[in-house]
């Protein structure tokens, strides 16, 4: 329970990161990210989409592409979490990725 | 002995056999993630050039004005292996790398897309060259969105690129199947 809140809190604060233009605090900030999201099991994984909004669940997607742009050992993980936020928001959240100007 | 070589040699390709088996269970996880993003990239119209009256040209080709191109995505599976979606308002370009595991697969790799490439106008979609660091790329613009259906167009660019990766593991076997012969045959006049 902790380690979701851990993580919602994160991405609450990703915003500010978003706006600015400052790529240290940006890659800082997604290193977060990618150890909180790590420690999720998938059921967490599954219970976490199921309670985000679309507001939070286009941030995580964005750092779930951020993640997969580099390859590492948690591809796999990066991959479920990419697979149940599309099934759960749709095609429209990847093109809000593709699309928004303030990159995670 | 034979049947159980080109058996690693399978594995080898889907994800080496000594251990590395999560590559192997990655494969259609990674391929539905392009998938998807593919769906998402590919939503294209028709915007003639705002530079030159009267032409019409691929922005993503062109990278003339900034607010015309959407952030490039790139889908790693591995090191090697990876895709990039690079969007625009009317075209898209997907590249892929494909894994090449030793020098084998390398030359094998090189000689067949070269040999799709040189081909493109008949993959309609295909670029003739690949992009920087890519083993093959495609530009997809509203003009083929008009004739073809989406769906069918994604489908056909997962379905290559499933087929590629067989065709070079198929190729590397049967390579080394035909060297193995070859050498024994040679080395038999030299046995007792």
């Amino acid at each position: 329970r902790g380690r979701m809140a851990d993580l919602m809190r994160l991405l609450d604060d990703a915003p500010q990161v978003m706006n600015s233009k400052d790529a240290e605090a940006k890659s800082a900030h997604a290193r977060k990210v990618f150890t909180a999201l790590d420690r999720l099991s998938e059921k967490q994984m599954g219970e976490l989409v199921d309670s985000i909004e679309q507001d939070r669940g286009d941030i995580l997607l964005k750092y779930v592409y951020r993640g997969l742009e580099v390859s590492s050992e948690n591809n796999a993980a990066l991959f479920k979490w990419q697979a149940k936020l599309t099934d759960k928001f749709g095609v429209g959240s990847i093109v809000r990725v593709l699309t928004d100007r303030k990159t995670v | 002995q034979r049947e159980r070589a080109s058996l690693t040699e399978h594995d080898h390709r889907r994800g080496r056999a000594d251990g590395a088996a999560a590559m192997a269970t990655t494969y259609q996880p990674y391929l539905k993630c392009v998938r998807s993003t593919l769906d998402a990239a590919l939503c294209l119209r028709n915007f003639p050039s705002q530079i030159v009256e009267r032409h019409n040209k691929p922005e993503i080709e062109v990278r003339g004005s900034k607010e015309l191109l959407l952030n490039p995505i790139t889908i790693a599976r591995t090191e090697q292996e990876k895709c990039l979606v690079e969007g625009s308002v009317n075209s898209v370009r997907v590249s892929f790398a494909i894994k090449q595991a030793d020098e084998i697969e390398r030359i094998l790799c090189h000689k067949f897309t070269r040999f799709l490439m040189q081909r493109s106008e008949q993959f309609v979609i295909m670029r003739r060259k690949p992009a920087e660091g890519y083993s093959i790329s495609f530009l997809i613009t509203h003009t083929h969105l008009e004739k073809m259906w989406k769906a069918k167009l994604v489908d056909f660019i997962i379905q290559f690129m499933e087929d590629i990766n067989k065709e070079i593991s198929a190729m590397r076997i049967a390579l080394n199947a035909r060297a193995r012969i070859v050498a024994e045959e040679f080395l038999k006049d030299f046995a007792a």
